[in-house]
């Protein structure tokens, strides 16, 4: 329970920190996207449920406070967590280069997953071919910066004395 | 007498010349350590003034955002309230963000959010940021021009013909006229019609950047450059109506 608590917190941490400071990186086009980062570390360190009802935290986050559209996030971020969570391995937690293809497959599942879901809402989603380029990199940047979160929510654990 | 004088002379030469030698080296290393406590100092000078350049050019840039919110504060008719952006959307989907304040500063959905605007001629204009969708006690959403779901009836004040802008994906503002006929030059300014009722007219939008035939070529559509900056979004006028 501990674990979960600490987890839910540094979600919300991570949301506040990605839409109110990262912000100010926006001149880069892409910035990395700390929340899905931070979900995909605590799906990999728990299970299917705790996973989703972590994406759900994660989404319900963004649909209220920012997207009009409610349950879009929720909904994919839901997804990730329990997807990952359900397919984690304990015996594979402590291996890095996992949270690295965690991150870079859940960065693209989440936008594919978007492109589906503003088509049906008929959106022209024929123009995303021009922002194409900047979803690559920031998979790119997500999949770098999930190891170095990671050694830092490990660090964070072992202080709070959480297993991980 | 005359040898040992010579002798003498000129070791006393000698003498001299290492003593004033040695002498000079002494003051060129006494120099040379003076002259890098000077060269700290003086660096360190350096950055004090560039700091204090850097204090003073922040002082006149914002005071030169305040003058242009100032004008744009004298020309406004309606009734407004002041919103900080607490919040920004950060993916490439979608363009909106959230301000600090709510329905207990009297803000309701689809109330205007606008910007002051310095035009290229120096004149203050409220430019168009968005429409607030959502709002709560506290806090409210926004989305800007550049959403794909936010669509606004124009009016191109060159030639008085009106049409409908919307934002895309790729964050690029586009439009087309009611009148099929009706000819755009790159360089028109577009304000906001008033057609529907959301926008309150002659809000200053854009100017046209580019004309493309439609693929049909019954059509114009107009690539428009947003009045906004919206890289640089901070402090924002919500208009009641």
């Amino acid at each position: 329970m501990k674990k979960f608590i600490l987890m839910s917190f540094l979600i919300i941490i991570g949301f506040v920190f990605q839409t109110s400071f990262m912000i100010f990186f926006n001149h880069f086009k892409v910035i990395p996207n700390f929340s899905l980062i931070l979900l995909v570390i605590f799906a990999i360190m728990s299970d299917g449920i705790q996973g989703g009802l972590l994406g759900i935290l994660t989404g319900l986050l963004y649909d209220s406070m920012i997207y009009s559209i409610f349950g879009l996030y929720t909904l994919i971020y839901f997804l990730i967590g329990a997807l990952i969570g359900t397919y984690s391995i304990e015996m594979l937690r402590e291996n890095k280069f996992l949270y690295s293809v965690a991150a870079g497959i859940s960065t693209i599942f989440m936008h594919a997953l978007l492109y589906l879901i503003l088509f049906f809402l008929k959106f022209r989603v024929g123009l995303a071919a021009k922002i194409f380029p900047n979803i690559i990199l920031e998979t790119v940047i997500n999949a770098v910066l999930v190891v170095f979160v990671a050694k830092i929510i490990m660090y964070l654990f072992d202080r709070f004395n959480v297993k991980v | 007498m005359g040898f040992f004088g010579n002798l003498i002379s000129g070791f006393q030469k000698i003498v001299y010349k290492t003593g004033n030698t040695l002498t000079n080296s002494f003051y060129s290393v006494q120099e040379i350590v003076k002259m890098r406590e000077e060269n700290i100092m003086l660096t360190e000078n350096v950055y004090k003034l560039r700091e204090q350049v850097r204090i003073l050019e922040n002082i006149i840039n914002k005071s030169e955002a305040l003058q242009t919110e100032y004008e744009m504060k004298k020309n406004l008719s309606y009734d407004y309230v002041v919103g900080q952006v607490i919040a920004i959307d950060d993916s490439n989907w979608f363009s909106r963000f959230t301000i600090d304040k709510g329905e207990n500063d009297g803000i309701k959905q689809n109330d205007i959010v606008i910007q002051a605007v310095k035009t290229d001629e120096g004149i203050v204009q409220i430019g168009l940021i968005g429409i607030v969708t959502q709002t709560s006690s506290e806090w409210s959403k926004v989305i800007t021009l550049l959403d794909e779901s936010c669509k606004v009836s124009f009016r191109n004040i060159e030639n008085d013909e009106s049409g409908i802008l919307q934002g895309s994906i790729d964050g690029t503002v586009t439009g087309y006229f009611f009148n099929s006929k009706v000819f755009a030059e790159p360089g028109d300014s577009l304000v906001t019609s008033g057609i529907g009722e959301v926008y309150i007219p002659d809000i200053y939008i854009g100017d046209v950047k580019d004309v493309v035939k439609t693929t049909d070529a019954s059509t114009l559509r107009i690539i428009v450059e947003p009045a906004v900056d919206f890289t640089k979004i901070n402090r924002v006028y919500v208009l009641k109506k």
